[in-house]
């Protein structure tokens, strides 16, 4: 047992956990969260060394931060208070894998990656998708709600989660949900702690139901020359039965910024028509969209296979894009989104803009150095931009911007009208605020 | 008010977490009122009341819910206060009465329950005690003392009646009568009686005491119900019935000795005069030898095919009864399955098919003069929303309940027009007056007709 | 206790007619598909989210529960309204007041029928996908407090999947809107949480729904097999295939008898049980799809199978699955119907147990259910004034759903746990498990004013009306 002497957290968490489990105090910057360096990190192996952190979080009053690949560990607002650093990375293991009953249990902390390996060599498929996702982890994923270029046809995360394993505020482990892929017993917690940043409990294993992997992907590439034939060819194959399973915009800036696509240097915008399922249906929607759109179209270009794919995953990779500076979601229906081709703001530069049409939704993205500009400005320009998606039925979140500009807004936007419900469910589960504090909504 | 703070109240135990008088449902014992009880062998049943599990699928299909979407005016919930009636949870009140008053019985619950509750049996018998007790909305019992008792069951005073209306809406006295205040000063349901009035045929059917001889090669003997109401009110549709089955190949008998159906009675609950009707009836079929038993009214046909149950327990009556029934059909479903010889000139038309209730619900037969109508070359036919949704006609419920009746026969008269008919087609003389008079508040140049009465026309154009 | 004062301030805010007070016409207010009778003290019929709002912030002060009513086919009890409790039901708010083609959604209230919006948005070329078999009743307020599925579930998710937005009333009055018009919203997934709440979350007064396209093609086959066993292989065998049909359900043998006796629905009458299966999609997949389920189905042992393309065939098939609860009403009077849950690949485990159960109790047991998602509806069937009976079908339905929950399924797939299932949650749920739902419950209702004492074991057995004829309405001892 340690001494008694004043402790660091971190000398107190390593005897819960042992040395294997902590990180070492010049390791600690791997765990930031922008200007924010954590107290400690852990590195819990287990579910019973999870729960004893946390009960230790809860006694001290520590606030914890948990983490996973951190490929969105700047999604939201500052931390409020000091805190140690809960790295889940170690909590990975295959559960439960179920083909013949389309369902999979696994840890938090696997990767996306791997989770879809150990579906794929069965011939299945869950739609979670996080930009990188070999770092990208489960819990991390559903925490950020995350959501790929292929949700307009298979929903959201949080439809295809159906059991959960959570820690609570004070180390308790509960259930929810189950292994079965209808259940209408109790609550539906897995929906409140899918896109809860953490905020509510820790996240230790999941249960997803499954669907059969597409035989084929393929994709049709269109270039347009100006955003009302594109909006209008997107919208016209959306009304037909072979819509695709993913509907893309892209002005000519976001169409630069994904390197599978041919170069562009024109303001073209381009259509991405996703693709996928039984190779006879395949076969017939890239013929189709093809068809529907080649007499608008500048070009038209279809992708099979690996090129596909890989156009999927550069897709997903997008909002992670590693040299952008100010990435930003829009959340608006479908049309809404399209009008924000049109949106300018006095105090940005154009954005690079990903719109996903079939689905309603955005992302905005600047390359710009903002290091000289007033975070003040920058500030009240995304403001703007959630103002603008409000106003259309939605919702903007800031995803990543420059350090100096966070303090200076709610990068959730306000408060949706749901907030007071909110803050008593943080209360009823995080009484102590203790859970990733101050980062979601409202400064939850 | 609301506060967004709202302070955490503590993680509620096992045990009840809020005093709200647990356990629920009281223990409920003794009756809410002190009306009377269900007694008698025609009391609802309790085989009959206990087949409904309230699953509710039923509330879409009844109009009265569907217009009011309240419980108390679904057929669900007629059960259910029959039921507590049968549990001597309550006594029969004026409450009660009026939910099942509001009833049309178009029986289009019954056709569509899937546990197969024999509501209009249920509701014929609830009815009946009610009517034991005296306590009929004073409507119902007005009426049925004049017309259910004193007219219907004799033709000759009907008859005299009907002459009297046509003279009064013949003689001009009618329209000066409308155009004066006089209807003001008349108690409302009087008044509203009088424009519910139906317009009279120019010529009533008097049925020849002769057979009909079939045109061409006879097929087969039928026995035509000539009914009540029919013959006086539509004249021309029965007239259309008898030409038609003669060019069918039918011999037409029309016994003389026939009663009205009894239907009417059956429904306000007279169970006693519908069955002396129903003897009558299979006496005078039964001497006239006839091989089947059509009629061109729905309602007549699905209270005839019931008179097997209706004289269940009469040893005399019982097996004819059910003979009786069993040779009874509605002329549609029998020109259909004759099958009919198609007129042979083009009757271009716009129709479309309001079913009436007793031919689509009470005996389940849509197609059949659907059947008919296609077979005349050129004639469109097209489908009405709702086309089985009760027109409100119902008998004489039109005139008991007259706010309903008429928000129906708006709603039906809406949705006919909205196929821009040139004729709407019906099978039931209370639905063809009911939807005259819609058409004439409309002011629609669609017309109504019989089923037959189209089949006649059709004819008529051959060359 | 409030009464008379709270029913004049009710009425004058909805008016005289729209709070049903008399006890006469209450008796058609305490009860709902299920097997539970409640009186509630009156229903009030609001007509505007404003008027729902004041009657549900004068409850609260007055310290009465407040019970949302849809169409009452709730099989849980759901509606069922404490004897001091409110009822508020929607028969004046049943409008479909948008339909958006752009964006495929529709706004409706939350007295609109299913069956109604469905037909509706097909004039549009769009359908409402979650079906249940009581569509043609049930209310969309309803479906979102039960979650409800339906046989189209499989393929296209169950109510939350369709939900975008809602407007919904806390108990205190106050109106706050869930979601939003873009499916992706920021903060807690209140909306998510709200669906299949029970209505003790708040009462929905708007919802948002989302509407899909009308496929390219369908084809429906019913697949005909001598015994349950195979035909439960044949499910395995499709869903192992990795084939997920856009309806996949399962109709035994005694329900085709039952169905049978009331409609021709074209189920061949001595089957042992058949399979129902949609295929939806476009052409070309509908094709290969369907040689691939044909295929499984002769593999496994099929007896026979038809296919049925034209409108008027699918839809007979359809008619003997949707009416078939109904139906059982002609074997017996009452029916109490489980409605847990498997995993697919121990159906043919489980329905030996339900076969194994209903001898042993001496109960006949239907299956009619949604076998593609595992959700059985094992439905007791029995005549409720024979002395003892009622306990015996309690006692059966508890081991049913004690199996389910060894089996690594669950108590319920859509019909909610309401008042006839809250004592078996212990049977999934730890002390924890419920303590955390409570603290989402207490989020939205601190107070737990809205349908009080369902969902939760509090000790207060069910104990049924031990003969209907006789009522009591002891729903608790
Ligand atoms: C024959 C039959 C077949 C069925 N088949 C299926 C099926 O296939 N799938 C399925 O899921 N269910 C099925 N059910 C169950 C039932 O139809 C569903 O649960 C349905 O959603 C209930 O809707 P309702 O309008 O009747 O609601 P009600 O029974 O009136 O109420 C149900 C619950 O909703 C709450 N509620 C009602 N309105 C509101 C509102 N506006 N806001 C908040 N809460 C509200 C009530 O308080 C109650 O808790 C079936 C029932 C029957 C009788
Ligand atoms: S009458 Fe039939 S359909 Fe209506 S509630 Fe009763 S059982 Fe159900
Ligand atoms: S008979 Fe007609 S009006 Fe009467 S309850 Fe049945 S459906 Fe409703």
């Amino acid at each position: 047992m340690s001494p008694t002497v004043p402790r660091t957290p971190s000398a107190r968490l390593s005897d819960l956990i042992g040395p294997d489990g902590t990180v070492h105090p010049a390791e600690l910057t791997r765990y930031d969260i922008g200007p924010f360096t954590p107290l400690a990190a852990v590195r819990p192996a287990d579910r019973q060394e999870l729960t004893a952190v946390l009960r230790w979080a809860a006694q001290t009053s520590t606030a914890v931060y948990p983490s996973g690949g951190r490929t969105q560990i700047d999604l939201g607002n500052p931390p409020a208070k000091p805190g140690i650093a809960l790295d889940l990375t170690r909590l990975d293991r295959l559960v439960d894998f179920q083909p013949a009953d389309l369902t999979i249990s696994a840890e938090a902390g696997m990767t996306i990656a791997r989770l879809h390996d150990i579906l794929a060599q069965d011939g299945k498929y869950v739609p979670i998708s996080a930009p990188l996702p070999s770092r990208a982890t489960i819990g991390g994923t559903l925490a950020a709600g995350a959501s790929g270029p292929l949700r307009a046809a298979y929903g959201l995360p949080r439809d295809w989660l159906i059991g959960i394993t959570v820690a609570d505020a004070n180390g308790v482990l509960t259930n929810a949900g189950g292994k079965v892929v209808k259940n209408v017993t109790g609550y539906d917690l897995n929906r409140i702690y899918t896109g809860s940043l953490g905020s509510l409990a820790v996240t230790v294993e999941t249960t997803f139901k499954l669907a059969p992997a597409s035989q084929e992907l393929a994709a049709v590439v269109a270039r347009f020359p100006n955003a009302p034939t594109a909006i209008h060819a997107a919208q016209t194959l959306q009304n037909q039965h072979y819509a695709p399973l993913g509907l893309h915009l892209l002005n000519h800036c976001a169409a630069a910024a994904i390197p599978t696509l041919p170069p562009i240097d024109a303001p073209e915008f381009t259509a991405i028509a996703l693709i996928g399922g039984r190779a006879s249906s395949v076969r017939r929607r890239l013929h189709d969209t093809a068809a529907l759109w080649q007499p608008d179209a500048l070009s038209v270009a279809l992708l099979q296979n690996d090129p596909a794919s890989d156009l999927i995953a550069a897709l997903t990779d997008l909002p992670a894009h590693p040299t952008a500076t100010l990435v930003v979601r829009v959340n608006a229906p479908p049309s809404e989104i399209t009008n924000f081709f049109n949106f300018t703001e006095p105090h940005l530069p154009p954005p690079a803009l990903a719109a996903d049409v079939a689905f309603g939704g955005a992302r905005l993205l600047w390359w710009d150095d903002f290091t000289a500009a007033d975070p003040r400005i920058v500030a009240a320009a995304l403001q703007n931009i959630q103002q603008s998606a409000i106003a259309a039925g939605g919702s903007a979140v800031i995803e990543r911007c420059p350090h100096p500009v966070k303090p200076c807004l709610d990068v959730w936007g306000p408060p949706p009208s749901g907030i007071a419900v909110m803050r008593r469910l943080k209360a009823q589960f995080d009484p102590a605020g203790i859970l990733n504090p101050g980062r979601f909504v409202g400064g939850l | 008010m609301p506060n967004p703070e709202h302070p955490t109240p503590p993680v509620p135990t096992s045990d009840t977490d809020a005093g709200h008088g647990f356990p629920y449902g009281i223990p409920f014992t003794g009756s809410l009122n002190d009306g009377p009880g269900f007694s008698g062998p025609d009391a609802p049943a309790e085989p009959d009341l206990y087949r409904c599990v309230h699953c509710g699928l039923c509330l879409s299909a009844c109009p009265t819910y569907v217009t009011t979407r309240l419980e108390a005016e679904s057929p669900r919930g007629r059960i259910a206060l029959m039921k507590a009636v049968h549990e001597g949870r309550t006594g029969i009140s004026d409450r009660l009465v009026s939910h099942w008053e509001l009833c049309l019985q178009c029986r289009a619950c019954e056709a569509v329950c899937p546990s197969g509750v024999p509501y209009g049996r249920l509701m014929e018998h609830t009815r009946a005690q009610v009517q034991e007790h005296g306590l009929q909305g004073p409507e119902l019992s007005r009426l049925s003392r004049i017309f259910l008792r004193a007219a219907l069951p004799h033709p000759r005073r009907l008859h005299l009646a009907a002459h009297l209306i046509r003279l009064y809406q013949r003689s001009g006295l009618q329209s000066l009568i409308r155009r004066s205040r006089l209807l003001r000063i008349l108690p409302g349901s009087l008044a509203q009686m009088e424009t519910q009035m139906p317009v009279m045929a120019p010529r009533f059917f008097t049925p020849a005491r002769q057979v009909y001889p079939a045109h061409g090669e006879r097929r087969i003997t039928v026995g035509l119900l000539s009914g009540c109401v029919m013959p006086l009110m539509q004249g021309d549709a029965m007239r259309a019935a008898v030409r038609v089955l003669q060019r069918n190949g039918c011999d037409v008998a029309v016994p003389p000795a026939q009663a009205c159906c009894g239907a009417l009675n059956l429904h306000a609950g007279d169970l006693e005069m519908g069955r002396q009707m129903a003897r009558r009836n299979i006496d005078a079929f039964r001497a006239a030898g006839v091989d089947v038993i059509v009629t061109a009214s729905a309602g007549c046909g699905s209270s005839m095919k019931e008179y097997g149950d209706l004289l269940r327990d009469d040893p005399e009556y019982a097996a004819a009864a059910q003979d009786f029934a069993s040779s009874t059909r509605d002329i549609t479903e029998f020109l259909a399955a004759l099958p009919l010889d198609p007129p042979n000139a083009e009757y271009p038309r716009r129709v479309t098919m309001q079913d009436p209730c007793h031919l689509a619900h009470a005996q389940r037969i849509t197609d059949a003069p659907r059947q008919v109508l296609r077979s005349i070359p050129g004639l469109q036919l097209t489908e009405m929303a709702e086309s089985s949704l009760c027109c409100g006609s119902a008998g004489f419920y039109s005139l008991i309940q007259p706010a309903m009746s008429q928000q129906l026969q708006r709603r039906k008269i809406d949705h006919a027009l909205a196929t821009e008919p040139d004729l709407i087609a019906s099978a039931n003389p209370g639905c063809i007056a009911q939807l005259e008079q819609g058409l004439r508040s409309a002011g629609a140049a669609a017309q109504v007709r019989h089923v037959v009465e189209i089949l006649d026309d059709a004819y008529q154009a051959e060359t | 206790m409030a009464a008379p004062d709270l029913l004049a301030q009710l009425r004058s805010v909805v008016g005289d007619d729209y709070v049903i007070a008399h006890p006469e016409d209450l008796l058609v207010y305490e009860y709902d598909g299920s097997v539970d009778r409640s009186m509630p003290r009156a229903v009030v019929l609001p007509a505007s989210t404003d008027e729902a709002s004041q009657v549900i912030a004068l409850a609260y002060q007055a310290g009465v529960p407040v019970v949302g009513r849809g169409s009452g086919t709730g099989l849980s009890g759901g509606a069922i309204t404490p004897p001091d409790g409110l009822q508020v039901a929607f028969p004046r708010m049943a409008r479909i007041l948008k339909i958006d083609t752009l964006n495929r959604t529709a706004l409706v209230e939350p007295g609109v029928i299913n069956l109604d919006l469905d037909n509706y948005a097909r004039k549009f070329g769009l359908r409402y996908a979650p079906d249940p078999s009581s569509q043609r009743a049930c209310s969309l307020g309803g479906n979102v407090a039960e979650n409800a599925g339906g046989p189209h579930c499989l393929a296209y998710g169950t109510t939350t999947n369709h939900v975008i937005g809602m407007e919904v009333i806390l108990e205190d009055g106050a109106i706050v809107n869930l979601g939003a018009l873009a499916r992706e919203t920021v903060g807690y997934d209140l909306r998510g949480a709200f669906v299949g709440s029970e209505g003790t979350f708040g009462i929905a007064t708007k919802i948002l729904v989302r509407l899909l396209p009308l496929p390219e093609s369908v084809r429906t086959f019913l697949g005909i097999f001598a015994d349950i066993d195979s035909a439960c292989t044949a499910v395995s065998a499709i869903i192992g295939h990795g084939i997920i049909p856009a309806a996949l359900e399962m109709i035994d043998a005694l329900s085709i008898r039952a169905v049978q006796n009331v409609t021709d629905a074209g189920y061949p009458n001595d089957a042992g049980a058949v399979l129902l299966i949609e295929l939806e999609g476009l052409h070309e997949e509908v094709d290969e799809l369907s040689a691939e389920v044909e295929a499984a189905l002769w593999d496994t042992g099929a007896a026979d199978v038809r296919i049925a393309e034209a409108d008027a065939e699918r839809e007979r098939l359809w008619v003997g699955r949707k009416t078939a609860f109904g139906a059982f009403g002609a074997i017996a009077p009452n029916y109490y119907l489980v409605d847990g849950v498997v995993p697919r690949t121990r159906l043919t485990h489980m329905l030996r147990k339900v076969s194994e159960v209903s001898h042993r109790y001496g109960i006949t047991i239907a299956n009619v259910f949604h076998a593609g998602d595992g959700n059985l509806h094992p439905c007791m069937l029995f005549d409720a004034r024979e002395p003892g009976v009622m306990d015996n079908a309690m006692a059966a339905a508890a081991e049913l759903m004690a199996e389910c929950a060894a089996l690594g399924g669950t108590l319920s797939g859509e019909h909610g746990i309401g008042l006839e299932k809250k004592e078996f949650m212990p049977l999934v749920y730890t002390d924890d498990d419920m303590a955390a739902m409570q603290k989402v419950r207490n989020a939205f209702a601190p107070d737990n004013r809205l349908n009080p004492g369902k969902i939760f074991p509090d000790g207060s057995y069910y104990h049924p009306a031990p003969h209907p004829a006789r009522h009591t309405a002891g729903l608790y001892a």
